[in-house]
């Protein structure tokens, strides 16, 4: 990612920091998985999450900017630093301003690149699905 | 020099036409808004929709160095104020992009507003709306349909 100037500092995080990860279904050309599984091809960043545990509405409202005009579409899943870490991923926090929370997860020995048994290791790091809109 | 940025086919929203990153106000997976350089011009790029969807819509609009210095330096109350005003011009550029694709449409916008995020925000609201509502429809006139069928009664019996 090319700098920025967040308006909170850089800090470490604590094993214990619960992360949440956003995401959304998408009813246009059909349903399809809510989350992101990996990195995208393109992205030499990692995959993105916020340390914090928000709900849906409060996930939206940092990503987007404003409340979701189909908050029944949302979804957030919960993990911690420490589980993360403990499958080898690399969790850092690097806010945005529009986003102070944000933070990137890459792996140890993968970097941006997961093999797919990977995308299962990271789904499996995080509790049930919260809906959206209730 | 050009006052509307080059995007094409294929290209990533946030970076088309070798240009180069030159600031990222939001981020999740990808820049979702921030200042791109191209052909010695800022542009200022904005996701409007599609932040964690599939599909996504992009504007760009032509920027100065001191419009730059006015965004990094706001306050969190200032910024979104500042951007709708530095969307508001004669010309700006939107474009639709697919995830892992890239951008697979764009067109030249006259006149945009300064409340041109919003309008798109709740055109594209009430657009999903709408698609999500058909769906249940049909998903509902499929169940009676299906429970039609298994109501009747075979001939002969």
């Amino acid at each position: 990612m090319a700098e920025t100037t967040p308006l909170v500092p850089i800090r470490a995080l604590r094993r214990d920091e619960i992360v949440t990860q956003y995401g959304a279904v998408t009813r246009a050309g059909g349903e399809v998985g809510a989350f992101r599984k990996c990195p995208r091809p393109s992205d030499h960043d990692g995959l993105s999450a916020m340390v914090g545990r928000y709900t849906a509405e409060e996930a939206s409202l940092l990503v987007r900017g404003r409340p979701s005009g189909t908050p029944e579409d949302d979804r957030v899943r919960y993990s911690t630093v420490a589980r993360l870490h403990d499958q080898g991923f690399v969790v850092t926090h690097k806010p945005s301003r529009k986003n102070p929370n944000h933070i990137l997860v890459t792996h140890s020995r993968h970097g941006v690149v997961w093999p797919k048994d990977l995308e299962e290791t990271f789904r499996m790091c995080f509790d049930v699905t919260v809906e959206g809109g209730g | 020099m050009s006052d509307v940025i080059r995007v094409a086919h294929g290209q990533t929203p946030w970076q088309p036409y070798g240009s180069e990153v030159i600031e990222v106000f939001n981020f999740y997976d990808q820049p979702l808004m921030g200042i791109i350089r191209q052909d010695g011009c800022l542009y200022l790029f904005d996701c409007l929709y599609g932040h964690v969807e599939g599909l996504s819509l992009w504007l760009y609009s032509l920027i100065q160095e001191s419009d730059a210095q006015e965004l990094a330096n706001a306050s969190a109350d200032e910024f979104d104020h500042i951007r709708g005003r530095l969307h508001a011009s004669e010309r700006g550029v939107m474009a639709i992009a697919i995830d892992d694709v890239g951008i697979v449409a764009n067109g030249l916008v006259e006149n945009v507003p300064e409340s041109i995020s919003e309008v798109v925000g709740i055109l594209v609201d009430e657009y999903l709306e709408i698609v999500r509502r058909m769906g249940i429809h049909q998903r509902e006139a499929r169940e009676l349909e299906d429970s039609d069928k298994s109501q009747l009664v075979p001939a002969g019996s």
